[in-house]
């Protein structure tokens, strides 16, 4: 086998040019593919984080039945908004942060026009904790509604200017509470948010706890709780630990599970990452079959002469393998160095977005984790094996008479 | 003595679309450990073919080979691949050289190929051949820089390396200078006659012919000459 090895790797020399283009064929294969995965990691990184951190939470606590009819924000199924219950959720191991909210539907009027709402009351002492990056989807001139505050609101861009208040200007909202009494407010526009989720920006008034709670009659009580986690990838295990604390009138979802056109998002990413990189994978092992196919064409008669000297058909086979191995493993781990040292520069430098409005800007930061660029090397030589079977198979059933006569 | 390899109603019948080719009609040849035997004959004579089978790189359609006391006429792929590395060294023609290899890796080769043969082993033996080529002084070029009759040496060495019971050797001087051939000749003779290796040629060159201990003719793939009978000047 060490004869054999040092034979593949100078007939891999032999014809540099040939070696270096389909090594470099697998190089940049490997290269954007690591690249690709790392920008789109980041991206989804990115929108996680987005919704995480910034409005929904890692999970969400509600009473069971809540979210199969959380469109109609049934009042009805509500949770204690008291800090015992609180703590119940923060003594779960990996849970960061918890916080109450209660969610109500309405109508907003400013005396000429009126259309729906939704109000999200938030706990503003803990909310922060929970989602630290609200405070960045206020547009600038607004701010965040503060502990102290009561009968402000924080409106969605587009809600906001359907009544074209804003901010310092006020809007009447109205809410049904579960007794059925209907009661309305007037609250002061503090600021304007903007999400890419244009839902938020329609329909969504971010409003204190208890003012929402007084809009509804519903004092002490919160429809839901949004819960920060230290580590997103123990996100299940947490929720598992969660409902096992919680017991069985509560419901925990994780943010997968609320957040369903983000997670159809990602996936189609994914699948669509995943198309490109096949067909990237086969250009690449169209080049190796294409070099392979030409060195044994090239050297039939040398392989005439190795089997006339008693080389067995095993070892030809196993020749031309470790030779499409060779150029698979150096182009695929000089282009996995290339690609992990190009996401990280660029993870490094980070790409920042101006969202239009917000006065924070949103960085995406290419990554990678090591086991995918392993991965990526560990298809590149296991392509190569495949792309080298054809050519290698063929050239160890050579009839020796007839290949030396070529 | 008894005899290195014998032939026994020798047929090769290739199929060449619809059209079967008869290329050998019922060879009987005897050959006695340490002839120095030519085969001669016009091209499609059926001689090349008949070196393939002598040389276990084809097998005959229908006869007996017997070779160094085996019968090796059944044998599969593999089979025929340990006889030929161990009992048939193999001068080509074109040299066939590695191109990869020194000239050193070229001559142990087949020898490395075994595994009862560690690579000290094989490497002294080479060494060995080297010098007995004339070649010690070039042991670390590669075939590319070296000329026709050195090429023609190495391949040689490499023939002998495993200390066949017979060397094969299909036109060697063909593609050499007169010269050259001269030098390439002597030295097998040399071989032939220290070493008592048996070489059985190939070949339309008339001095190799003048020099041989038996000259076969082949003629429309039957011996026209006593296949036989081993010459007298065989066995040193």
């Amino acid at each position: 086998m060490k004869r054999l090895l040092s034979m593949a790797l100078r007939n891999v020399g032999r014809n540099r040019r040939r070696s270096l283009l389909t090594g470099l064929t697998v190089f940049f294969g490997v290269m954007v593919i690591v690249n690709a995965r790392g920008l789109m990691w980041g991206l989804q990184s990115m929108l996680i984080e987005d919704t995480v951190e910034a409005r929904v939470g890692a999970l969400q606590v509600h009473r069971r039945g809540y979210v199969d009819s959380a469109d109609a924000a049934p009042l009805e199924l509500s949770l204690p908004a008291d800090e015992p219950f609180r703590q119940r959720l923060l003594a779960i191991p990996n849970v960061a942060g918890a916080s109450g909210r209660l969610v109500i539907n309405g109508q907003a009027s400013n005396g000429r026009a009126q259309t729906l709402f939704v109000g999200r009351g938030v706990d503003l002492a803990h909310e922060l904790e929970t989602c630290p990056r609200s405070a960045v989807t206020v547009k600038a001139g607004g701010s965040m509604l503060q502990p102290a505050d009561a009968d402000a609101a924080l409106l969605g861009s587009a809600l906001a200017g359907a009544f074209g208040v804003g901010v310092g200007g006020s809007v009447a909202l109205q809410a049904t509470s579960p007794g059925g009494r209907v009661n309305s407010l007037d609250v002061q526009v503090k600021g304007l948010t903007e999400s890419a989720f244009p839902f938020e920006n329609q329909r969504v008034a971010v409003l204190p706890l208890s003012t929402a709670q007084g809009l509804v009659g519903m004092a002490g009580r919160v429809t839901e709780y949004a819960v920060r986690v230290h580590e997103l990838s123990r996100l299940e295990e947490t929720a598992d630990a969660l409902r096992a604390a919680l017991g069985p009138d509560v419901e925990v979802h994780t943010w997968r599970d609320l957040q369903a056109f983000l997670r159809d998002v990602i996936y189609r990413q994914n699948t669509l990452l995943g198309g490109v990189s096949l067909l990237l994978f086969v250009v690449v092992l169209t080049g190796i079959i294409n070099t392979m196919s030409m060195s044994v064409f090239e050297r039939t008669r040398e392989i005439g002469m190795l089997l006339a000297l008693g080389v067995r058909r095993r070892a030809i086979l196993q020749l031309f393998l470790l030779e499409g191995v060779l150029i698979g493993l150096a182009g695929g781990l000089m282009g996995a160095l290339a690609g992990r040292l190009l996401v990280g520069g660029v993870a490094a430098l980070g790409i920042s977005f101006n969202i239009s409005g917000i006065a924070a800007v949103t960085v995406l930061r290419p990554q990678v984790t090591p086991l995918f660029v392993a991965a990526a090397v560990a298809v590149a030589v296991s392509g190569s094996v495949l792309a080298s079977l054809w050519p290698a198979w063929r050239a160890s059933r050579l009839d020796p008479v007839q290949a030396l006569r070529s | 003595m008894a005899e290195l390899l014998q032939l026994r109603g020798i047929q090769k019948t290739y199929t060449l679309g619809k059209t079967e080719v008869t290329a050998l009609r019922g060879v009987d040849l005897a050959v006695s450990p340490g002839e120095f035997t030519v085969v001669t004959g016009p091209s499609g004579s059926g001689k090349t073919t008949l070196l393939n089978i002598i040389g276990c790189l084809d097998r005959a359609s229908a006869g007996t080979y017997v070779l160094d006391g085996e019968d090796v006429s059944a044998r599969d792929f593999d089979a025929l691949a340990e006889v030929r590395n161990r009992k048939i060294g193999f001068i080509f023609q074109g040299f066939n050289l590695v191109p990869v290899f020194d000239v050193l890796e070229n001559i142990e080769f087949p020898l490395a190929l075994r595994p009862d043969v560690t690579a000290a082993q094989a490497r002294e033996r080479a060494r060995q051949l080297a010098d007995a080529v004339g070649l010690s002084s070039f042991v670390r070029h590669r075939p590319d820089e070296l000329s026709g009759g050195q090429r023609q040496r190495v391949a040689i060495a490499r023939a002998l390396v495993t200390q066949p019971r017979l060397v094969l050797a299909d036109e060697p001087t063909a593609n050499l200078d007169s010269h050259t051939s001269e030098q390439i000749l002597e030295l097998m003779l040399g071989l032939n006659r220290q070493e008592g290796v048996t070489f059985l040629f190939s070949t339309h060159d008339p001095r190799v012919v003048a020099h041989a201990h038996r000259a076969l003719s082949i003629q429309d793939g039957r011996m026209v000459d006593g296949a036989l009978a081993p010459a007298s000047g065989a066995g040193h």
